[in-house]
């Protein structure tokens, strides 16, 4: 249990409602590394309506964390001890957190506008980052996957955002190797994609139970722990280890999973899971309804290499990348069914575009503002590349929008 | 049957690096340590090529700068065509722009696939050349621009200030190829299109020589490239260039594939699924796309460091000499956009080809460089 979660929850929730944002603010100030102190902007610059921010490579052994602006334009960088991986952000408190790839040792905590100002908070012991996390709805509480290496037992890390990220406790995630968490919008749940495979910090990245592994789909209650529902996929393809997520809105979590076997063909790739329906038939530790998988074409299957890298909704469409495939498909949200295929090559990361309030997100003649000149106005995804390429994405297909010299890393967010 | 020399002194490293090393110990060490340093060190560059820069310096004064130049010009010229015909509104001042229209889209198309820098500032390529625009944003778009413009003629600074759709190639030739065309610059007639016309090919013109103004010496990308310096926001090392040379190589090749040529053929092909199908301008630029990477990949010299000039150059002379085929063609097809059975099997060898070129510069290429500009795809999670 996550012992104490609620309770302090509570008193939590009180002092994040009266003081959230100066407090989280002023913690990441004094809190900042030398070398970030040093880089510190200007306390005037206009917070971006959009902001990304991605890990990326820029030579052998040296990483940086870099958030850029909607037209691509560089705002800050971050520099990193090792490989980052996933962002998390709570707009309305204007925190952001990144986190590092596992064997996660650090997560970067920071106000959105200030990404060089970041408070560093490393694993308690027996524990490791695996790369995502997310947060509470009121933005007082962060919820990181984590895992439990000699217990072999995914946690989700609770960390209080309002106390300098102390860490309150932790809660199982119901499965091995969880590796992103996202919430669904309005509940305290969680959904948790446990990819079903254990490592261990002795032996770096190394797959340990690839025969038997045992992914899963949980959903979790953060106010209690308690499982809600759970989903896997069936025994023949219990190889396919469930990774990335991202919730529609409808409240529905697509996932995209990477196969660790040597079939041709592989059902559960890609899917999603009905929150109602899954909740409702969760008996005996298993739901047996609310898990939709989408039908991919065996050449499709087989460009992939089997192998989804991230997961975004975007409007209409869920949005897969490959980046072993070097492409993007779409699916429909309402039919599950294949859309369409992009190649962009070494495409991994993808984010919504949400427009700015009050603007179409279209190409609407009325509109000639900065975003149409951009093309941003039509995009519905942003996406990267290890090229170093961003991308948008709207209907009418992919739109270079910068070349970076640095070759972007697994994951984009908008934060 | 004998083991060839190569299978007798190959062993397959247990890295499975796969590897052929000589079983002589002393000779194999040094063989290996000589691989080794050809290939990528944590999947990063490890180039195999001169490190003085050469290749940076061909790049920039064969390449970026005579393309850039080469556009300029077009463009100036298209502009001056332009205001003839909107001056003139003759038949023949209308011939003569639309000659300078294709000559444009030429130029252009032989720098598209050069995505960096200069291109990619201020979104120029998509204002450029916004394709595919299967909304038809295009299209509603230019509607509005002609009514309003009944009223105001647009300058090219309001032209710069419109949708990206509005800007460049595509805007231009839906109005100089729409069936009304004739009629509009025909003598007498007060139609506003001629007038943004004008205002788009200056646009363009302005742009072009942005571009060409951002390849010159003293273009700060263009002194990083040829000189990188450790606190450079471009590049800070010999490394870096290459790799921004060879990714625009290989990313090059996948749009002429993936996205134009992939219009063109297979069930889905159709005339008018290409771009610039208007104004039969789909093999022209996929002709300049082609040379523009032959040129990259070949007239730097990095071919050569991969000893491929030969074969590269042989399978581009290849593609070229298909598309001559096809552009002498007396038509690609009818006019609800099916190619003729020429054509069609014209295209699917060009695609073959195009295929070929694509892996000998993903598989051989790219590996006898040392490059690895691949990263996700090799280090997921």
């Amino acid at each position: 249990m996550p012992a104490g979660a609620s309770m302090s929850r509570r008193s939590l929730l009180k002092l994040a409602l009266s003081t959230v944002l100066p407090a989280s603010a002023s913690a990441m100030t004094t809190t900042a590394t030398t070398a970030a102190a040093a880089a510190v902007p200007s306390t005037t610059r206009a917070p971006a309506e959009r902001l990304f921010i991605s890990g990326a490579r820029q030579g052998p052994d040296d990483y940086v964390a870099v958030v850029f602006d909607d037209q691509a334009r560089r705002i800050a960088s971050i520099p990193l001890s090792a490989r980052a991986h996933g962002a998390a952000s709570h707009r309305a408190t204007q925190q952001a957190c990144l986190f590092a790839r596992r064997p996660g040792l650090y997560l970067h905590a920071f106000d959105r506008r200030f990404p060089e100002q970041y408070r560093t908070v490393k694993p308690v012991g027996g524990r490791h980052f695996y790369g995502h996390g997310s947060y509470s709805a009121d933005g007082a509480l962060m919820y990181a996957t984590e895992n439990d290496y000699d217990a072999q037992r995914g946690v989700l890390g609770i960390y209080d955002t309002t106390a300098g990220y102390r860490r309150l406790g932790e809660m199982e995630t119901g499965g091995t190797g969880p590796h992103e968490v996202v919430r669904i919008p309005g509940s305290p749940m969680l959904v948790v994609a446990n990819g079903g495979i254990h490592t261990h910090p002795d032996t770096g990245r190394e797959k340990l139970n690839i025969d038997t592994m045992e992914p899963s789909l949980t959903v979790v209650d953060s106010r209690n722990g308690r499982l809600l529902a759970r989903h896997v996929l069936p025994p023949e393809w219990h190889q396919v280890s469930l990774r990335h997520l991202a919730v529609d809105a409808d409240g529905n979590v697509w996932f995209a999973g990477q196969y660790e076997g040597h079939e041709s063909t592989v059902a559960g790739l890609a899917g999603v899971i009905h929150i109602d329906r899954s909740l409702r038939s969760f008996s005996r530790g298993r739901s047996t309804k609310g898990l939709s998988l989408v039908e991919l074409p065996a050449d499709l299957q087989l460009r992939t290499s089997h192998y989804l890298s991230s997961v975004a909704v975007a409007g209409e469409h869920a949005l897969f990348t490959s980046s072993k495939g070097g492409l993007m498909f779409k699916v429909d949200r309402v039919s599950a069914r294949l859309v369409e295929t992009l190649s962009v090559r070494d495409c991994s990361g993808v984010s919504a575009v949400s427009p700015p309030s009050g603007q179409a997100a279209d190409g609407d003649v009325s509109k000639d503002s900065a975003d149409t000149l951009t093309g941003m106005a039509s995009a519905t995804a942003l996406l990267t590349s290890g090229t170093g390429e961003i991308l948008t994405l709207s209907d009418d297909g992919t739109m270079s929008l910068a070349m970076h010299r640095v070759q972007w890393d697994n994951h984009v967010y908008a934060i | 049957m004998p083991l060839s020399r190569a299978k007798r002194w190959a062993y397959r490293l247990p890295t499975g690096l796969g590897v052929a090393v000589s079983p002589r110990p002393r000779r194999s060490c040094l063989y290996l340590l000589g691989l080794m340093l050809l290939l990528p060190v944590n999947g990063y560059v490890r180039a195999a090529v001169p490190a003085d820069g050469a290749y940076a310096d061909r790049a920039v004064h064969q390449v970026y700068q005579p393309a850039a130049e080469h556009f300029a010009d077009a463009s100036s010229q298209l502009l001056a065509a332009a205001e003839r015909a909107c001056a003139a509104r003759s038949p023949e001042a209308l011939e003569s722009l639309l000659a300078h229209f294709e000559m444009a889209v030429g130029a252009f198309s032989a720098l598209e696939l050069y995505r960096t820098g200069p291109l990619l500032e201020e979104n120029r390529q998509n204002r450029l050349f916004y394709w595919p625009d299967k909304r038809r944003v295009g299209e509603r778009q230019m509607r509005a621009l002609l009514t309003d413009a009944a009223t105001s003629i647009p300058s090219r600074e309001d032209i710069a200030g419109k949708s990206v759709a509005l800007q460049g190639f595509p805007a231009l030739e839906r109005l100089l190829y729409s069936s009304r065309t004739p009629l509009y610059f025909s003598e007498g007639n007060a139609a506003p299109d001629c007038q943004v016309a004008v205002a788009i090919s200056d646009n363009i013109d302005a742009m072009a020589h942005q571009i060409s103004k951002g390849w010159q010496d003293d273009a700060e990308q263009v002194m990083s490239m040829l000189e990188p310096t450790a606190g450079s926001d471009f590049f800070r090392t010999r490394e870096e260039v290459l790799r921004s040379l060879v990714t625009q190589i290989l990313v090059g090749i996948d749009v002429v594939q993936d996205r134009k040529l992939a219009t063109l053929t297979g069930e889905q092909a159709d005339i008018k699924a290409g771009p610039l199908w208007r104004s039969a301008q789909s093999l022209n630029m996929i002709r300049n796309n082609l040379e523009s990477l032959r040129a990259l990949s070949i007239d730097t010299g990095l071919a050569d460091a991969a000893d491929l000039e030969g074969e590269l150059a042989f399978e581009f002379r290849s593609a070229d000499g298909m598309l001559q085929k096809l552009q002498e063609l007396p038509s690609l097809g009818d006019e609800a956009g099916v190619f003729s059975s020429d054509a069609e099997s014209l295209l699917r060898s060009l695609m073959a080809v195009v295929g070929g070129i694509r892996y000998t510069l993903n598989d051989r290429f790219v590996a006898t460089l040392g490059i690895s500009p691949g990263f996700n795809s090799e280090d997921g999670d």
